[in-house]
Protein backbone atom coordinates (compact mmCIF):
# COMPACT_ATOMS: atom_id res chain seq x y z
CA UNK A 1 0.00 0.00 0.00
CA UNK A 2 1.15 3.50 -0.83
CA UNK A 3 2.16 5.48 2.25
CA UNK A 4 1.45 8.93 0.88
CA UNK A 5 1.74 11.46 3.68
CA UNK A 6 -0.95 13.85 4.70
CA UNK A 7 -1.72 16.18 1.83
CA UNK A 8 -2.96 19.02 3.97
CA UNK A 9 0.04 21.29 3.49
CA UNK A 10 1.02 20.43 -0.08
CA UNK A 11 0.10 22.74 -2.94
CA UNK A 12 -2.13 21.73 -5.87
CA UNK A 13 -0.77 22.40 -9.31
CA UNK A 14 -2.69 22.29 -12.55
CA UNK A 15 -1.49 22.74 -16.12
CA UNK A 16 -4.34 23.50 -18.57
CA UNK A 17 -3.91 23.58 -22.36
CA UNK A 18 -0.30 24.71 -22.03
CA UNK A 19 1.74 25.66 -25.06
CA UNK A 20 5.18 27.22 -24.75
CA UNK A 21 7.45 28.06 -27.69
CA UNK A 22 10.96 29.41 -28.00
CA UNK A 23 11.91 31.16 -31.26
CA UNK A 24 9.07 29.66 -33.34
CA UNK A 25 9.79 26.14 -32.04
CA UNK A 26 7.19 24.59 -29.79
CA UNK A 27 9.02 23.46 -26.66
CA UNK A 28 6.19 21.80 -24.80
CA UNK A 29 2.45 21.19 -24.94
CA UNK A 30 0.30 19.79 -22.14
CA UNK A 31 -3.49 19.49 -22.39
CA UNK A 32 -4.11 18.76 -18.75
CA UNK A 33 -1.86 17.72 -15.91
CA UNK A 34 -2.95 17.89 -12.29
CA UNK A 35 -0.38 17.48 -9.52
CA UNK A 36 -2.35 16.56 -6.44
CA UNK A 37 -1.43 18.05 -3.04
CA UNK A 38 1.17 15.97 -1.22
CA UNK A 39 1.97 13.82 -4.25
CA UNK A 40 5.41 13.06 -5.62
CA UNK A 41 5.24 13.30 -9.41
CA UNK A 42 8.19 12.59 -11.64
CA UNK A 43 8.57 13.94 -15.17
CA UNK A 44 10.47 11.26 -17.07
CA UNK A 45 11.72 11.63 -20.61
CA UNK A 46 14.65 12.22 -22.94
CA UNK A 47 16.52 15.51 -23.15
CA UNK A 48 14.69 18.17 -25.11
CA UNK A 49 11.16 16.97 -24.44
CA UNK A 50 10.28 20.09 -22.43
CA UNK A 51 10.63 18.83 -18.85
CA UNK A 52 12.58 21.86 -17.61
CA UNK A 53 10.20 24.20 -19.45
CA UNK A 54 7.27 22.62 -17.57
CA UNK A 55 9.18 22.99 -14.27
CA UNK A 56 9.92 26.68 -14.94
CA UNK A 57 6.23 27.20 -15.71
CA UNK A 58 5.33 25.48 -12.44
CA UNK A 59 7.75 27.75 -10.55
CA UNK A 60 6.22 30.82 -12.14
CA UNK A 61 9.64 31.77 -13.50
CA UNK A 62 8.30 31.57 -17.06
CA UNK A 63 4.81 31.85 -18.52
CA UNK A 64 2.99 29.85 -21.19
CA UNK A 65 2.15 31.37 -24.58
CA UNK A 66 -1.20 29.66 -24.34
CA UNK A 67 -3.16 28.12 -21.46
CA UNK A 68 -2.31 28.61 -17.82
CA UNK A 69 -0.73 27.10 -14.72
CA UNK A 70 -2.73 27.20 -11.51
CA UNK A 71 -1.36 26.99 -8.00
CA UNK A 72 -4.08 26.11 -5.51
CA UNK A 73 -6.64 27.06 -8.18
CA UNK A 74 -5.06 30.52 -8.65
CA UNK A 75 -3.52 31.25 -12.05
CA UNK A 76 0.20 31.91 -11.60
CA UNK A 77 1.23 35.40 -12.62
CA UNK A 78 4.62 35.52 -10.89
CA UNK A 79 6.91 33.25 -8.88
CA UNK A 80 4.91 30.49 -7.19
CA UNK A 81 4.56 31.10 -3.44
CA UNK A 82 6.01 28.68 -0.84
CA UNK A 83 8.00 26.92 -3.52
CA UNK A 84 11.53 25.57 -3.32
CA UNK A 85 13.73 24.85 -6.32
CA UNK A 86 16.61 22.41 -6.41
CA UNK A 87 18.85 22.09 -9.47
CA UNK A 88 21.61 19.70 -10.45
CA UNK A 89 24.29 22.29 -9.60
CA UNK A 90 24.62 25.89 -8.34
CA UNK A 91 22.10 25.34 -5.54
CA UNK A 92 24.27 26.78 -2.78
CA UNK A 93 25.77 30.24 -2.86
CA UNK A 94 29.51 29.48 -2.83
CA UNK A 95 30.46 32.68 -0.99
CA UNK A 96 28.33 31.70 2.02
CA UNK A 97 29.12 29.00 4.57
CA UNK A 98 26.77 26.01 4.96
CA UNK A 99 24.93 27.65 7.87
CA UNK A 100 24.72 31.02 6.10
CA UNK A 101 23.18 29.27 3.09
CA UNK A 102 20.56 27.62 5.27
CA UNK A 103 19.97 30.81 7.26
CA UNK A 104 19.60 32.94 4.12
CA UNK A 105 15.85 32.36 3.51
CA UNK A 106 15.21 32.84 7.24
CA UNK A 107 17.00 36.19 7.11
CA UNK A 108 14.88 37.03 4.03
CA UNK A 109 11.84 36.49 6.23
CA UNK A 110 13.17 39.05 8.70
CA UNK A 111 14.71 36.77 11.32
CA UNK A 112 17.70 38.31 13.12
CA UNK A 113 21.09 36.91 12.15
CA UNK A 114 21.95 35.13 15.41
CA UNK A 115 18.57 33.44 15.59
CA UNK A 116 18.66 32.48 11.89
CA UNK A 117 22.09 30.89 12.29
CA UNK A 118 20.88 29.00 15.37
CA UNK A 119 17.93 27.65 13.41
CA UNK A 120 20.24 26.81 10.49
CA UNK A 121 22.37 24.64 12.78
CA UNK A 122 19.25 22.69 13.77
CA UNK A 123 18.32 22.11 10.13
CA UNK A 124 21.88 21.03 9.35
CA UNK A 125 21.63 18.57 12.21
CA UNK A 126 18.62 17.00 10.52
CA UNK A 127 20.78 16.13 7.51
CA UNK A 128 23.72 15.08 9.69
CA UNK A 129 25.98 18.01 8.77
CA UNK A 130 25.96 20.23 11.86
CA UNK A 131 29.73 19.83 12.21
CA UNK A 132 30.21 21.35 8.74
CA UNK A 133 28.23 24.51 9.51
CA UNK A 134 31.24 26.78 9.00
CA UNK A 135 32.42 25.17 5.76
CA UNK A 136 32.09 26.78 2.35
CA UNK A 137 30.44 24.65 -0.38
CA UNK A 138 33.79 24.31 -2.19
CA UNK A 139 35.11 22.44 0.85
CA UNK A 140 32.31 19.86 0.71
CA UNK A 141 31.47 16.87 -1.50
CA UNK A 142 28.63 16.90 -4.02
CA UNK A 143 26.42 14.78 -1.78
CA UNK A 144 27.04 17.03 1.24
CA UNK A 145 26.15 20.10 -0.82
CA UNK A 146 22.86 18.55 -1.90
CA UNK A 147 22.12 17.61 1.73
CA UNK A 148 22.69 21.23 2.75
CA UNK A 149 20.37 22.25 -0.10
CA UNK A 150 17.77 19.90 1.38
CA UNK A 151 18.35 21.41 4.84
CA UNK A 152 17.71 24.88 3.39
CA UNK A 153 14.62 23.53 1.66
CA UNK A 154 13.31 22.22 4.99
CA UNK A 155 14.00 25.64 6.52
CA UNK A 156 11.75 27.36 3.98
CA UNK A 157 8.88 24.94 4.75
CA UNK A 158 7.79 24.81 1.10
CA UNK A 159 4.38 23.61 -0.02
CA UNK A 160 5.74 22.82 -3.46
CA UNK A 161 9.17 21.37 -4.15
CA UNK A 162 10.49 21.50 -7.72
CA UNK A 163 13.56 19.43 -8.47
CA UNK A 164 15.45 19.53 -11.77
CA UNK A 165 17.62 16.39 -11.92
CA UNK A 166 18.95 17.15 -8.44
CA UNK A 167 21.02 14.01 -8.02
CA UNK A 168 22.27 13.34 -11.54
CA UNK A 169 25.78 14.69 -10.80
CA UNK A 170 26.23 12.33 -7.85
CA UNK A 171 27.67 8.83 -7.74
CA UNK A 172 25.29 5.90 -7.42
CA UNK A 173 25.68 5.37 -3.65
CA UNK A 174 25.30 9.06 -2.79
CA UNK A 175 22.32 9.23 -5.11
CA UNK A 176 20.60 6.37 -3.24
CA UNK A 177 21.31 8.12 0.07
CA UNK A 178 19.93 11.42 -1.26
CA UNK A 179 16.79 9.67 -2.48
CA UNK A 180 16.19 8.42 1.06
CA UNK A 181 16.76 11.93 2.44
CA UNK A 182 14.29 13.32 -0.08
CA UNK A 183 11.65 10.76 0.87
CA UNK A 184 12.17 11.66 4.52
CA UNK A 185 11.75 15.39 3.78
CA UNK A 186 8.64 14.61 1.72
CA UNK A 187 7.20 12.44 4.46
CA UNK A 188 7.91 15.03 7.19
CA UNK A 189 6.68 18.07 5.27
CA UNK A 190 3.85 16.56 3.18
CA UNK A 191 4.87 19.01 0.45
CA UNK A 192 3.93 18.41 -3.16
CA UNK A 193 6.96 17.37 -5.17
CA UNK A 194 7.46 17.68 -8.92
CA UNK A 195 10.76 16.21 -10.00
CA UNK A 196 12.60 15.80 -13.28
CA UNK A 197 14.85 12.82 -13.82
CA UNK A 198 16.37 10.78 -16.63
CA UNK A 199 16.95 7.91 -14.28
CA UNK A 200 14.24 5.31 -14.61
CA UNK A 201 15.27 3.51 -11.42
CA UNK A 202 15.18 6.79 -9.47
CA UNK A 203 11.75 7.60 -10.85
CA UNK A 204 10.40 4.24 -9.71
CA UNK A 205 12.02 4.42 -6.30
CA UNK A 206 10.48 7.82 -5.56
CA UNK A 207 7.36 8.58 -7.54
CA UNK A 208 3.76 7.82 -6.83
CA UNK A 209 3.02 9.20 -10.30
CA UNK A 210 5.18 9.30 -13.40
CA UNK A 211 4.40 11.58 -16.33
CA UNK A 212 6.13 10.13 -19.37
CA UNK A 213 7.20 12.83 -21.76
CA UNK A 214 7.77 12.40 -25.47
CA UNK A 215 9.60 14.78 -27.75
CA UNK A 216 7.98 14.10 -31.11
CA UNK A 217 6.47 15.98 -32.84
CA UNK A 218 6.59 18.52 -29.98
CA UNK A 219 7.38 17.99 -26.30
CA UNK A 220 4.25 16.58 -24.67
CA UNK A 221 3.02 14.28 -21.92
CA UNK A 222 2.51 10.93 -23.58
CA UNK A 223 1.22 8.98 -20.60
CA UNK A 224 0.68 9.26 -16.87
CA UNK A 225 1.31 6.20 -14.72
CA UNK A 226 0.20 5.80 -11.12
CA UNK A 227 2.89 3.83 -9.31
CA UNK A 228 1.09 1.82 -6.69
CA UNK A 229 4.06 0.08 -5.13
CA UNK A 230 4.62 -0.36 -1.41
CA UNK A 231 7.23 1.81 0.34
CA UNK A 232 10.07 1.33 0.98
CA UNK A 233 10.37 0.06 -2.56
CA UNK A 234 12.36 -2.97 -3.51
CA UNK A 235 13.88 -3.10 -7.00
CA UNK A 236 13.87 -6.90 -6.76
CA UNK A 237 10.08 -6.89 -6.45
CA UNK A 238 8.28 -8.43 -9.45
CA UNK A 239 5.84 -5.50 -9.82
CA UNK A 240 8.74 -3.05 -9.70
CA UNK A 241 10.46 -4.95 -12.53
CA UNK A 242 7.34 -5.10 -14.65
CA UNK A 243 6.83 -1.34 -14.47
CA UNK A 244 10.55 -0.79 -15.05
CA UNK A 245 10.39 -2.87 -18.24
CA UNK A 246 7.33 -0.96 -19.39
CA UNK A 247 9.08 2.38 -18.84
CA UNK A 248 12.25 1.06 -20.42
CA UNK A 249 10.33 0.12 -23.56
CA UNK A 250 8.83 3.61 -23.72
CA UNK A 251 12.24 5.29 -23.39
CA UNK A 252 13.78 2.90 -25.93
CA UNK A 253 11.00 3.71 -28.39
CA UNK A 254 11.61 7.44 -27.80
CA UNK A 255 15.33 6.97 -28.41
CA UNK A 256 14.66 5.10 -31.66
CA UNK A 257 12.29 7.81 -32.79
CA UNK A 258 14.92 10.46 -32.09
CA UNK A 259 17.62 8.49 -33.91
CA UNK A 260 15.44 8.01 -36.98
CA UNK A 261 13.68 11.34 -36.87
CA UNK A 262 15.30 12.65 -40.10
CA UNK A 263 14.37 9.42 -41.93
CA UNK A 264 10.82 9.55 -40.58
CA UNK A 265 10.50 13.19 -41.61
CA UNK A 266 11.77 12.33 -45.07
CA UNK A 267 9.33 9.42 -45.28
CA UNK A 268 6.51 11.72 -44.21
CA UNK A 269 7.36 14.16 -46.97
CA UNK A 270 7.50 11.32 -49.55
CA UNK A 271 4.07 10.08 -48.40
CA UNK A 272 2.65 13.55 -48.74
CA UNK A 273 3.98 13.76 -52.29
CA UNK B 1 73.35 4.03 13.85
CA UNK B 2 71.18 3.59 10.80
CA UNK B 3 68.16 5.42 12.15
CA UNK B 4 70.46 8.25 13.24
CA UNK B 5 71.90 8.58 9.70
CA UNK B 6 68.53 8.53 8.08
CA UNK B 7 67.30 11.08 10.62
CA UNK B 8 70.23 13.37 9.77
CA UNK B 9 69.81 12.97 6.02
CA UNK B 10 66.09 13.57 6.47
CA UNK B 11 66.89 16.82 8.26
CA UNK B 12 69.33 17.81 5.51
CA UNK B 13 66.71 17.00 2.89
CA UNK B 14 64.23 19.19 4.70
CA UNK B 15 66.71 22.06 4.69
CA UNK B 16 67.48 21.53 1.01
CA UNK B 17 63.79 21.32 0.34
CA UNK B 18 63.23 24.56 2.15
CA UNK B 19 66.01 26.31 0.24
CA UNK B 20 64.78 25.01 -3.11
CA UNK B 21 61.24 25.96 -2.16
CA UNK B 22 62.45 29.47 -1.33
CA UNK B 23 64.42 29.66 -4.54
CA UNK B 24 61.85 28.28 -6.93
CA UNK B 25 58.55 29.24 -5.35
CA UNK B 26 59.18 32.62 -3.78
CA UNK B 27 58.12 35.30 -6.23
CA UNK B 28 59.82 37.89 -4.05
CA UNK B 29 63.21 36.22 -4.43
CA UNK B 30 62.82 36.06 -8.20
CA UNK B 31 61.77 39.69 -8.20
CA UNK B 32 64.93 40.64 -6.25
CA UNK B 33 67.11 38.49 -8.49
CA UNK B 34 65.75 40.06 -11.69
CA UNK B 35 66.38 43.57 -10.37
CA UNK B 36 69.81 42.65 -9.08
CA UNK B 37 70.77 41.50 -12.60
CA UNK B 38 69.50 44.75 -14.13
CA UNK B 39 71.34 46.87 -11.54
CA UNK B 40 74.57 44.91 -12.02
CA UNK B 41 74.35 45.21 -15.84
CA UNK B 42 73.61 48.93 -15.51
CA UNK B 43 76.59 49.44 -13.17
CA UNK B 44 78.84 47.35 -15.42
CA UNK B 45 77.70 49.35 -18.47
CA UNK B 46 78.64 52.61 -16.74
CA UNK B 47 81.96 51.20 -15.47
CA UNK B 48 82.91 50.01 -18.98
CA UNK B 49 81.77 53.43 -20.28
CA UNK B 50 79.15 51.87 -22.59
CA UNK B 51 76.57 54.11 -20.90
CA UNK B 52 77.08 57.84 -20.49
CA UNK B 53 76.93 58.55 -16.71
CA UNK B 54 75.80 62.12 -17.45
CA UNK B 55 72.67 60.77 -19.16
CA UNK B 56 72.25 57.54 -17.20
CA UNK B 57 73.91 57.87 -13.78
CA UNK B 58 75.06 54.47 -12.45
CA UNK B 59 73.20 52.69 -9.61
CA UNK B 60 76.11 53.43 -7.24
CA UNK B 61 75.07 57.11 -7.49
CA UNK B 62 71.31 56.77 -8.15
CA UNK B 63 70.47 54.37 -5.30
CA UNK B 64 72.18 56.35 -2.48
CA UNK B 65 70.52 59.47 -3.94
CA UNK B 66 67.11 57.74 -3.82
CA UNK B 67 67.57 57.02 -0.11
CA UNK B 68 69.16 60.37 0.79
CA UNK B 69 65.79 61.57 2.06
CA UNK B 70 66.12 65.04 0.59
CA UNK B 71 64.95 64.66 -2.98
CA UNK B 72 63.45 67.90 -4.19
CA UNK B 73 63.44 69.84 -7.43
CA UNK B 74 62.38 73.29 -8.59
CA UNK B 75 62.19 76.64 -6.91
CA UNK B 76 59.55 78.63 -5.10
CA UNK B 77 55.99 77.51 -5.76
CA UNK B 78 57.18 74.99 -8.34
CA UNK B 79 59.35 73.17 -5.81
CA UNK B 80 58.35 69.57 -5.30
CA UNK B 81 59.75 66.42 -3.73
CA UNK B 82 59.58 62.69 -4.41
CA UNK B 83 57.39 61.86 -1.43
CA UNK B 84 55.03 64.79 -2.01
CA UNK B 85 54.72 64.02 -5.75
CA UNK B 86 54.10 60.33 -5.12
CA UNK B 87 51.38 61.12 -2.55
CA UNK B 88 49.67 63.53 -4.97
CA UNK B 89 49.73 61.02 -7.85
CA UNK B 90 48.48 58.15 -5.67
CA UNK B 91 45.70 60.36 -4.30
CA UNK B 92 44.61 61.24 -7.84
CA UNK B 93 44.60 57.61 -8.96
CA UNK B 94 42.69 56.57 -5.83
CA UNK B 95 40.09 59.32 -6.16
CA UNK B 96 39.64 58.83 -9.92
CA UNK B 97 39.32 55.07 -9.59
CA UNK B 98 36.87 55.34 -6.69
CA UNK B 99 34.64 57.78 -8.57
CA UNK B 100 35.00 55.65 -11.73
CA UNK B 101 34.01 52.50 -9.80
CA UNK B 102 31.02 54.24 -8.20
CA UNK B 103 29.73 55.69 -11.48
CA UNK B 104 30.30 52.46 -13.43
CA UNK B 105 28.53 50.50 -10.65
CA UNK B 106 25.54 52.85 -10.90
CA UNK B 107 25.47 52.47 -14.70
CA UNK B 108 25.72 48.67 -14.45
CA UNK B 109 22.89 48.55 -11.86
CA UNK B 110 20.72 50.74 -14.10
CA UNK B 111 21.38 48.50 -17.10
CA UNK B 112 20.38 45.37 -15.15
CA UNK B 113 17.38 46.89 -13.37
CA UNK B 114 15.98 48.79 -16.35
CA UNK B 115 16.59 46.73 -19.50
CA UNK B 116 15.49 49.63 -21.73
CA UNK B 117 18.54 51.59 -20.50
CA UNK B 118 20.82 48.82 -21.80
CA UNK B 119 20.10 50.04 -25.33
CA UNK B 120 20.92 53.61 -24.35
CA UNK B 121 23.92 53.14 -22.06
CA UNK B 122 25.76 50.24 -23.73
CA UNK B 123 26.48 51.98 -27.08
CA UNK B 124 27.76 55.03 -25.22
CA UNK B 125 30.04 53.01 -22.95
CA UNK B 126 31.22 50.85 -25.85
CA UNK B 127 32.20 54.06 -27.68
CA UNK B 128 34.01 55.47 -24.63
CA UNK B 129 35.94 52.32 -23.72
CA UNK B 130 38.28 52.22 -26.76
CA UNK B 131 39.40 55.86 -26.30
CA UNK B 132 42.97 55.80 -24.99
CA UNK B 133 43.15 57.65 -21.65
CA UNK B 134 45.93 59.94 -22.97
CA UNK B 135 43.54 61.17 -25.67
CA UNK B 136 41.55 62.91 -22.91
CA UNK B 137 44.56 64.97 -21.76
CA UNK B 138 44.32 67.92 -24.22
CA UNK B 139 40.56 68.12 -23.76
CA UNK B 140 40.87 67.99 -19.96
CA UNK B 141 43.57 70.67 -19.77
CA UNK B 142 41.46 73.03 -21.90
CA UNK B 143 38.17 72.38 -20.12
CA UNK B 144 39.21 71.70 -16.49
CA UNK B 145 42.69 73.16 -16.26
CA UNK B 146 46.01 71.85 -15.00
CA UNK B 147 45.23 71.12 -11.35
CA UNK B 148 44.27 68.04 -9.37
CA UNK B 149 40.65 67.81 -10.60
CA UNK B 150 41.91 67.49 -14.18
CA UNK B 151 44.12 64.54 -13.19
CA UNK B 152 41.24 62.88 -11.34
CA UNK B 153 39.04 63.36 -14.42
CA UNK B 154 41.65 61.69 -16.67
CA UNK B 155 41.80 58.70 -14.33
CA UNK B 156 37.99 58.62 -14.18
CA UNK B 157 37.71 58.56 -17.97
CA UNK B 158 40.44 55.92 -18.15
CA UNK B 159 38.46 53.50 -15.97
CA UNK B 160 34.83 54.39 -16.70
CA UNK B 161 34.33 52.55 -20.01
CA UNK B 162 36.22 49.36 -19.21
CA UNK B 163 34.88 49.12 -15.65
CA UNK B 164 31.27 49.58 -16.78
CA UNK B 165 31.61 46.99 -19.54
CA UNK B 166 33.34 44.55 -17.15
CA UNK B 167 30.66 44.99 -14.49
CA UNK B 168 27.80 44.52 -16.98
CA UNK B 169 29.49 41.41 -18.43
CA UNK B 170 30.05 40.03 -14.91
CA UNK B 171 26.42 40.66 -13.92
CA UNK B 172 25.17 39.06 -17.15
CA UNK B 173 27.23 35.95 -16.57
CA UNK B 174 25.96 35.16 -13.05
CA UNK B 175 24.57 31.60 -13.31
CA UNK B 176 20.83 31.79 -13.79
CA UNK B 177 20.32 29.18 -11.07
CA UNK B 178 21.62 31.53 -8.35
CA UNK B 179 19.13 34.21 -9.30
CA UNK B 180 16.23 31.77 -9.68
CA UNK B 181 16.95 30.19 -6.29
CA UNK B 182 17.45 33.54 -4.54
CA UNK B 183 14.22 34.78 -6.09
CA UNK B 184 12.50 31.65 -4.95
CA UNK B 185 13.85 32.02 -1.42
CA UNK B 186 12.01 35.32 -1.14
CA UNK B 187 15.05 37.59 -1.56
CA UNK B 188 14.18 41.26 -1.79
CA UNK B 189 15.60 43.42 -4.56
CA UNK B 190 18.15 45.10 -2.27
CA UNK B 191 19.23 41.83 -0.64
CA UNK B 192 19.52 40.31 -4.13
CA UNK B 193 22.11 42.97 -4.99
CA UNK B 194 23.96 42.88 -1.70
CA UNK B 195 24.03 39.16 -0.95
CA UNK B 196 23.83 37.52 -4.38
CA UNK B 197 24.88 39.71 -7.28
CA UNK B 198 27.69 41.60 -5.53
CA UNK B 199 29.54 38.53 -4.15
CA UNK B 200 28.95 36.65 -7.41
CA UNK B 201 30.72 39.33 -9.48
CA UNK B 202 33.63 39.96 -7.10
CA UNK B 203 36.08 37.60 -8.91
CA UNK B 204 35.70 39.28 -12.31
CA UNK B 205 35.38 42.76 -10.76
CA UNK B 206 38.67 42.37 -8.92
CA UNK B 207 40.39 41.41 -12.18
CA UNK B 208 38.79 44.43 -13.88
CA UNK B 209 39.99 46.71 -11.05
CA UNK B 210 43.55 45.40 -11.43
CA UNK B 211 43.49 45.97 -15.19
CA UNK B 212 41.92 49.41 -14.75
CA UNK B 213 44.56 50.36 -12.21
CA UNK B 214 47.35 49.94 -14.78
CA UNK B 215 45.42 52.10 -17.26
CA UNK B 216 44.72 54.74 -14.61
CA UNK B 217 48.31 54.74 -13.32
CA UNK B 218 49.70 55.26 -16.83
CA UNK B 219 47.06 57.86 -17.72
CA UNK B 220 47.68 60.07 -14.70
CA UNK B 221 51.46 60.00 -15.19
CA UNK B 222 51.04 60.86 -18.87
CA UNK B 223 48.74 63.72 -17.85
CA UNK B 224 51.24 65.03 -15.30
CA UNK B 225 54.00 64.85 -17.89
CA UNK B 226 51.88 66.54 -20.51
CA UNK B 227 51.03 69.67 -18.55
CA UNK B 228 49.40 69.09 -15.15
CA UNK B 229 51.23 71.11 -12.51
CA UNK B 230 52.12 68.54 -9.86
CA UNK B 231 52.63 64.81 -9.23
CA UNK B 232 55.22 62.18 -10.03
CA UNK B 233 55.02 62.70 -13.81
CA UNK B 234 55.46 66.46 -13.37
CA UNK B 235 58.47 65.87 -11.10
CA UNK B 236 60.15 63.67 -13.75
CA UNK B 237 59.57 66.25 -16.51
CA UNK B 238 60.92 69.03 -14.27
CA UNK B 239 63.97 66.88 -13.40
CA UNK B 240 64.57 66.28 -17.11
CA UNK B 241 64.30 70.00 -17.88
CA UNK B 242 66.76 70.81 -15.07
CA UNK B 243 69.00 67.97 -16.22
CA UNK B 244 68.80 66.06 -12.91
CA UNK B 245 69.01 62.62 -14.50
CA UNK B 246 69.39 60.89 -11.14
CA UNK B 247 65.95 62.15 -10.18
CA UNK B 248 64.55 61.13 -13.58
CA UNK B 249 65.78 57.59 -12.92
CA UNK B 250 64.51 57.61 -9.32
CA UNK B 251 61.10 58.80 -10.57
CA UNK B 252 60.92 56.08 -13.22
CA UNK B 253 61.91 53.40 -10.70
CA UNK B 254 59.36 54.77 -8.20
CA UNK B 255 56.59 54.46 -10.85
CA UNK B 256 57.55 50.83 -11.46
CA UNK B 257 57.87 49.83 -7.82
CA UNK B 258 54.67 51.57 -6.68
CA UNK B 259 52.70 50.06 -9.58
CA UNK B 260 54.10 46.63 -8.73
CA UNK B 261 53.36 47.03 -4.99
CA UNK B 262 49.76 48.13 -5.58
CA UNK B 263 49.18 45.27 -8.01
CA UNK B 264 50.49 42.81 -5.37
CA UNK B 265 48.24 44.43 -2.79
CA UNK B 266 45.21 44.03 -5.06
CA UNK B 267 46.18 40.39 -5.65
CA UNK B 268 46.39 39.85 -1.89
CA UNK B 269 42.95 41.42 -1.35
CA UNK B 270 41.68 39.27 -4.22
CA UNK B 271 42.97 36.09 -2.57
CA UNK B 272 41.42 37.07 0.79
CA UNK B 273 38.05 37.91 -0.74
CA UNK B 274 37.86 34.90 -3.01
CA UNK B 275 38.60 32.01 -0.70
CA UNK B 276 35.26 30.48 -1.72
CA UNK B 277 36.16 30.18 -5.42
CA UNK B 278 36.63 26.53 -6.35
Amino acid sequence: MNTIPSSSSGARLEFSNIRKSFSDTVSVEADRLIIEPGSLTVLLGRSGCGKTTLLNLAAGLDFPDQGNVSYDNQVLQGPAPSTALIFQTHNLFPWMTAEENVAFPLRNQGMVRVEALEHAKQYLKQVGLESFAGHKPSQLSGGMRQRITLARTIATKPRLLLLDEPFSALDMQTRRMMQRYLLRVWSDSAATILMITHDLHEALMLADRIALMASSPNGHIAEILDIELDRPRNPENQSFRVIQQQLDRFLEHETLLAEHAPILEATDQTNHL
Amino acid sequence: MKPHVSEKSGHQLTLTGRVSQLLFKSNFLWFCLAWLLIILSWELGSWLEWLNPQILPPPSETIPYAFSGNITIGFGQQKTGLFESTTITLGRVGAGMLIGLLVSSCLAIMVIELPILRRLILPLVQSLAPIAPVAWIPFTIVVIGIGGPAAVFIVFMAVLGTMTLSLIAALDSIPDEYLKIAHNLGTSRIRMWWYIRLPAIIPSTMTAIRMSFFGAWMAVLAGEMAGLNSGLGYMIIMAQQMYNMKLVMVGILAIGFIGFAIDRLLLLINARLLQWVQ
